[in-house]
């Protein structure tokens, strides 16, 4: 039931964009709750190191005093990475493609954010 | 009661996969009585190597008697053949004494090999008549510095663990999670 739900707000977002090729919804501890991936991407992986730099986002921006956490975007050539909280114990991760228009992206992940949060 | 549950298990393991058994404990009880007029020599040389590098003196320089007299208890304990969960505790204990004095791993381990080596020298030498007893007492002191260095290892590696979230601020099971994904490629 709950990972239907998961798998809706995820499909919903990844429907959002034609820039959005991936989205998942990872425990802090680094497990997977519900992925739209591509076949090719190892869930365990992408679990493990969105929860880790959503984690060491976290410590730096209390270390280096620049408050709560909003988001962490990687930009790499084929594209970005966006982490976010969903409540208190998940982590929302999406993967765009390079020429993505961020400003919708951050919006429509915020959205699924709060619904993942929700549902959680 | 339990020390700490994956502890325990892994300590079953350790058992079962080495033979540390009650045989073990009781070759031990009963060698005892021979090795313990060796225990004070053995320790004298024992710091005479460690002093001789000027890399580990440096870790001893101004204690060197109280330590003589904490190994001498230690090496007693080795041959108490009573290995439960006081000896475990107490062979942590040690571990995270050595990891609060910053002792690096590489003075245990290269402490743990000399009396890996000592040991059955000296035994060979006070059971001479009896080739079999020596070697089963041999066997039984080298399962138990093996336990001993695990449990003094398990600390250190608590301690690394335990500094690497405090700094990073990853859970135990995130760090455990990203330690078991398999190497790209």
């Amino acid at each position: 039931m709950r990972a239907d739900l998961l798998n809706s707000i995820l499909s919903d977002l990844n429907g959002s964009s034609a820039d959005i090729e991936a989205s998942a919804v990872i425990s802090t501890d680094g497990l997977m709750m519900a992925a739209m991936l591509p076949s090719n991407m190892d869930e365990d992986r992408v679990g493990a190191m969105g929860a880790a730099m959503l984690s060491l986002g976290d410590r730096t921006g209390q270390e280096l005093n620049r408050g709560s956490l909003e988001q962490i975007l990687i930009k790499g050539d084929n594209g970005y990475v966006i982490m976010t909280h969903a409540g208190k114990d998940a982590v929302i991760s999406v993967l765009t493609k390079p020429d993505a228009r961020l400003g919708l992206i951050f919006l429509d992940v915020k959205r699924a954010a709060e619904a993942v949060s929700k549902v959680l | 009661m339990s020390i700490d549950e994956n502890l325990d298990e892994e300590l079953r393991i350790f058992k079962k996969v080495s033979g540390l058994s009650e045989n073990d404990e009781n070759t031990l009880r009963e060698a005892v009585s021979v090795i313990l007029p060796h225990i004070g020599p053995l320790t004298e040389t024992f710091y005479e190597q460690l002093t001789a590098e000027p890399k580990t003196a440096e870790y001893i320089e101004g204690r060197v008697d109280l330590l003589k007299k904490t190994h001498t208890q230690w090496i007693e304990a080795l041959f108490s053949g009573n290995y439960d969960e006081a000896f475990i505790e107490s062979q942590l204990r040690i571990g995270r004494t050595h990891v609060s004095a910053k002792i690096p791993p590489l003075f245990v381990a290269s402490s743990m090999s000399y009396l890996r080596s000592a040991f059955p020298k000296l035994i060979n030498q006070e059971f001479s008549n009896d080739e079999k007893k020596a070697g089963d007492i041999s066997s039984s002191v080298l399962r138990v510095l093996d336990l001993c260095q695990y449990l003094i290892d398990y600390a250190y590696e608590q301690d690394r663990l335990k500094r690497l979230t405090d700094a990073t601020g990853l859970t135990r099971p995130l760090l455990e999670n990203l330690i078991a994904l398999k190497a790209k490629g």
